[in-house]
């Protein structure tokens, strides 16, 4: 198993920002209501969404879905008339979840697997800030077995347990000039493996059809040891370079609040509001086995809390279809000062639509289009001197299959 | 373009209008799947939207760059790794800043380049390595080059924009005959007489291609030579400095009344010329025989002192192979007090404070006449010693220092391309304040410093 796990980690590079590199997009039907459902019980991926809330999950299923997460971000030196971009890619943040149980049980187990923090942004070798940064591959798989038990016929509770499976993949240019005129380059390379949980109450009908949920996700503290360093610089200099590192990368803690409403029978309302511990994220250090020519780095990131709020609706206009709408506004962890090229991060507008499909009273499809337009940012950053505008777009087409049993 | 919101809401409107006949529920049931994965694709095509920026849209404010010329020294010139080679030549700071002044009506603009065939030119320093101790190795290209005789290149032919000529100091530009004694500038002169001034030479080409702004960045030889010499060369006299330069300043402003930007002299003594070779280093070279070792030098008022850590020594010295080689009486070389080091590789106090104060009185004319001339001013000075530590530049440590600091090139006086690179912002800097010009920055990123040997991965 753990084999296959690692295998897709290699074969699926994750990634995609809706908030620093955290990445929110955990089920197709709560992406279509701009991330919100927290106080839902609407599908399998209520194990991350709401561990609590798996317990009232009518039926066994299993669901999986994609995203193809396409962001590109602008950036213009302060005083250039060049606007440069981030190279095109896709990305493709997956989610899998699996919920199952005897039918008339109060207990029910799940499992998920799903890619809550990512990011994957490329520049051109020789853009203006090839010195603090050319590309950063960040992926993080969680794998969570949850249980879940309905303690009333109105209040669940339930928790998961977080198997982290990290992975980082840094480059920069390093001003050294190569005989050929280019620049010396540096690579930092690293997997980790990291333990941390999952844990929620969902209330049902607290009153006149409003939901309440309450989660709490872990901090993964994601540490790469003996990670590869990779210099290519000159050779009459090479003796001087390291060739391992270690480093940690803080995944906050998530706690949010969601509130389910049904307006109608077939119509429902899902607000949430997310904080996320990113205090956490003092620095990105690494330290390196030859410290020769080049001291231990660290560079402060001094991110803040911040939270988001999400609104979205679902209404069901028949036995097949529903459709599904939403908004958010997330606010940027990063301080003036601290906005780096690989996370070009500013608060955002998230939009969203989706309809879901369901031929069968077994097998259902949806789909969901999100965008997040994060707002423009003029930057000059404390520790590399980049001095610039961003700007940022995401577009976020997904789909996914569920199947009940 | 719909906008992004629209194309949203298209889809949202879509999506809820489809479904609302129960009679086509049918039909519609397979187009709906059919026309939402459409909406899907057109989702991905609206995902090529780039976002934008607001526009930074260049301009040349009052200013007129159609026609530029260059006028000064090696570090106009392009000259690095102590030569003057087609690679320095394309890479030189006004080489740069007439690519960025293309964006705000500047027109062509060309260096005499050395052809490919003689593209090293006057030859120059590579690196080849390191000792054991880690003091540089160069070692000087002495293939392509451009001699047609010992101290002597063929004449540059056709117009150029790029007036700069090694060595020229101030107090030479109004120099009759100075041609025989400069092969750089002999080079440029063309069909004019061997007997020509430079600032002769300059108006004319600036008459004859209707120049219309210029740069002028000028009088760090009339301190260098002192201070190459360890002080045996005098340095320019103020009044001469500050006459031919303001003659020279209203020459290149001319009738029409063309606009331009001068530069200060930096800090001489911050060169890594100047600061390779210090006494640390001196000692740690004899260490393994003389243990902190007292070094003799003589200074500019030729008596004989033991050297401190005040005093500077030129980087030559450091390859002289001079150190410690005994006299006829035996006696070491630097290390006894009857073979001191000569002068001419020293700068005493006395002589540093002689560069100081003469850099500080050229600067302040410098200033003086820019600022009378309403020219555009770049204070090299100040520039210099905010690099004199480690600055970052875009995420890149650069300083003054030899080598790592990426400013400098070998021979540690002239500039690298970042050197060059950084410099043509500066000036882009003090045009735009003067011209109220928005004259686009160069990207530093595309530019490389000192070249290292042949390169392995580790």
């Amino acid at each position: 198993m753990k084999k296959i796990l690692l295998g897709l980690l290699t074969v699926l590079p994750l990634w995609g920002f809706s908030q620093s590199f955290q990445v929110n997009l955990q089920g197709q039907k709560q992406i279509a209501m701009a991330g919100a459902g927290t106080g839902l019980a609407i599908d399998e991926a209520a194990v991350f969404f709401n561990p609590g809330a798996v317990s009232f999950l009518e039926q066994n299923g299993v669901q999986g879905g994609v995203s193809a997460l396409y962001l590109k971000t602008a950036f213009r030196e302060t005083g250039s008339n060049i606007t440069e971009y981030n190279q095109d890619r896709i990305a493709p943040p997956f989610q899998a979840y699996a919920v199952w149980g005897a039918p008339q049980s109060n207990l029910k187990f799940g499992l998920g697997v799903y890619t809550p923090f990512g990011g994957a942004m490329h520049w051109d070798e020789n853009w203006s800030g090839k010195y603090a940064v050319t590309s950063l591959d960040l992926q993080a798989i969680y794998i969570q077995p949850t249980a879940s038990y309905k303690i009333t016929d109105n209040i669940g509770i339930g928790a998961g347990l977080v198997y982290a499976l990290g992975k980082v993949d840094l480059r920069r240019a390093v001003p050294i000039t190569l005989n050929n005129g280019q620049s010396s380059t540096a690579q930092l390379k690293g997997s980790s493996a990291d333990l941390g949980w999952n844990a929620g109450i969902y209330i049902k009908d607290l009153f006149g059809g409003l939901s309440v949920g309450i989660t709490h996700r872990s901090q993964v503290t994601a540490k790469v040891t003996d990670g590869d360093a990779i210099f290519v610089v000159p050779e009459v200099l090479a003796s001087g370079f390291p060739t391992k590192f270690n480093a940690e990368l803080p995944l906050p803690a998530t706690t949010s609040i969601g509130f389910g409403y049904s307006v109608s029978p077939s119509t429902t309302l899902a607000l949430d509001v997310n904080w996320v511990a990113w205090n956490k994220y003092k620095a990105l250090a690494f330290q390196y086995n030859n410290n020769d020519r080049i001291e231990k780095t660290n560079s402060p990131r001094n991110y803040k809390d911040a939270g988001a709020i999400r609104l979205g609706v679902q209404h069901q206009y028949n036995e097949q279809f529903t459709v599904r709408a939403g908004a958010g506004y997330a606010i940027t962890p990063v301080k003036d000062g601290y906005v780096t090229p690989e996370v070009p991060d500013a608060n955002r507008v998230i939009l969203s639509a989706g309809f879901g499909y369901q031929p069968t009273e077994k097998f259902a499809i949806d789909f969901s289009f999100l965008y997040e337009n994060v707002k423009s940012r003029t930057q000059t950053n404390i520790e590399t001197g980049l001095a610039g505008d961003f700007k940022t777009a995401v577009y976020i087409p997904g789909l996914s299959v569920s199947y009940k049993f | 373009m719909i906008s992004k919101l629209q194309f949203i809401f298209l889809v949202f409107l879509f999506l809820t209008n489809s479904n609302r006949s129960h009679t086509m529920k049918n039909m519609m049931k397979k187009n709906y799947v059919t026309k939402s994965l459409l909406a899907l694709v057109a989702a991905g095509a609206i995902a090529s939207c780039k976002p934008s920026l607001q526009e930074n849209t260049p301009s040349n404010g009052q200013a007129d760059f159609s026609r530029y010329i260059a006028v000064g020294n090696s570090l106009t010139a392009g000259y690095a790794d102590g030569g003057l080679y087609l690679e320095g030549q394309q890479n030189s700071f006004p080489e740069i800043l007439a690519r960025q002044f293309k964006a705000v009506g500047g027109g062509e603009f060309t260096s005499p380049f050395f052809s490919e065939a003689q593209a090293n030119g006057s030859g120059y320093l590579q690196l080849s390595g390191f000792t054991a101790t880690g003091t540089p190795v160069t070692t000087p290209v002495t293939t392509n080059l451009a001699y047609v005789a010992p101290g002597k290149f063929a004449k540059y032919d056709g117009t150029f924009n790029n007036y700069g000529v090694p060595d020229m100091k101030v107090g030479l530009m109004e120099s009759n005959g100075y041609a025989s004694n400069n092969p750089y500038f002999a080079r440029m002169l063309g069909a004019s007489s061997e007997n020509s001034r430079y600032i002769d030479v300059v108006e004319a080409a600036m008459n004859a291609q209707k120049a219309t702004f210029f740069t002028l960045w000028d009088g760090q030889n009339d301190i260098l030579a002192f201070a190459y010499t360890g002080g045996s060369q005098s340095l320019t006299p103020v009044a001469q400095f500050e006459a031919i330069y303001n003659r020279s300043v209203n020459t290149l402003i001319g009738a029409t009344k063309r606009k331009g930007a001068l530069g200060t002299i930096g800090d001489i003594l911050g060169l890594p010329y100047f600061n390779v070779v210090t006494l640390k280093a001196l000692q740690g070279a004899v260490a393994a025989v003389a243990p902190n070792a007292t070094f003799y030098v003589r200074t500019g008022a030729n008596t004989v002192v033991p050297a401190d850590s005040t005093f500077k020594f030129t980087l030559p010295l450091s390859s002289s192979g001079l150190i410690g080689v005994p006299d006829a009486q035996r006696r070491p070389y630097g290390l006894h007090p009857g073979n001191p080091i000569a002068s001419n590789w020293v700068l005493d106090p006395a002589e540093q404070a002689q560069i100081r104060t003469r850099t500080n009185e050229f600067n302040a004319k410098i200033k003086e006449i820019a600022s009378r001339n309403q020219l555009a001013l770049v204070d090299a000075d100040d520039l210099m010693r905010q690099f004199a530590t480690p600055k970052m530049v875009n995420g890149a440590a650069i300083s003054t220092a030899y080598i790592t600091g990426n400013i400098f090139s070998l021979d540690g006086i002239h500039l690298t391309p970042i050197g060059n690179a950084l410099t043509a912002n500066a000036f882009i800097k003090a045009i735009n304040q003067q011209y109220n010009a928005n004259v686009p920055i160069v990207n530093i990123a595309h530019y490389g410093g000192v070249k290292f040997p042949a390169a392995a991965a580790k």
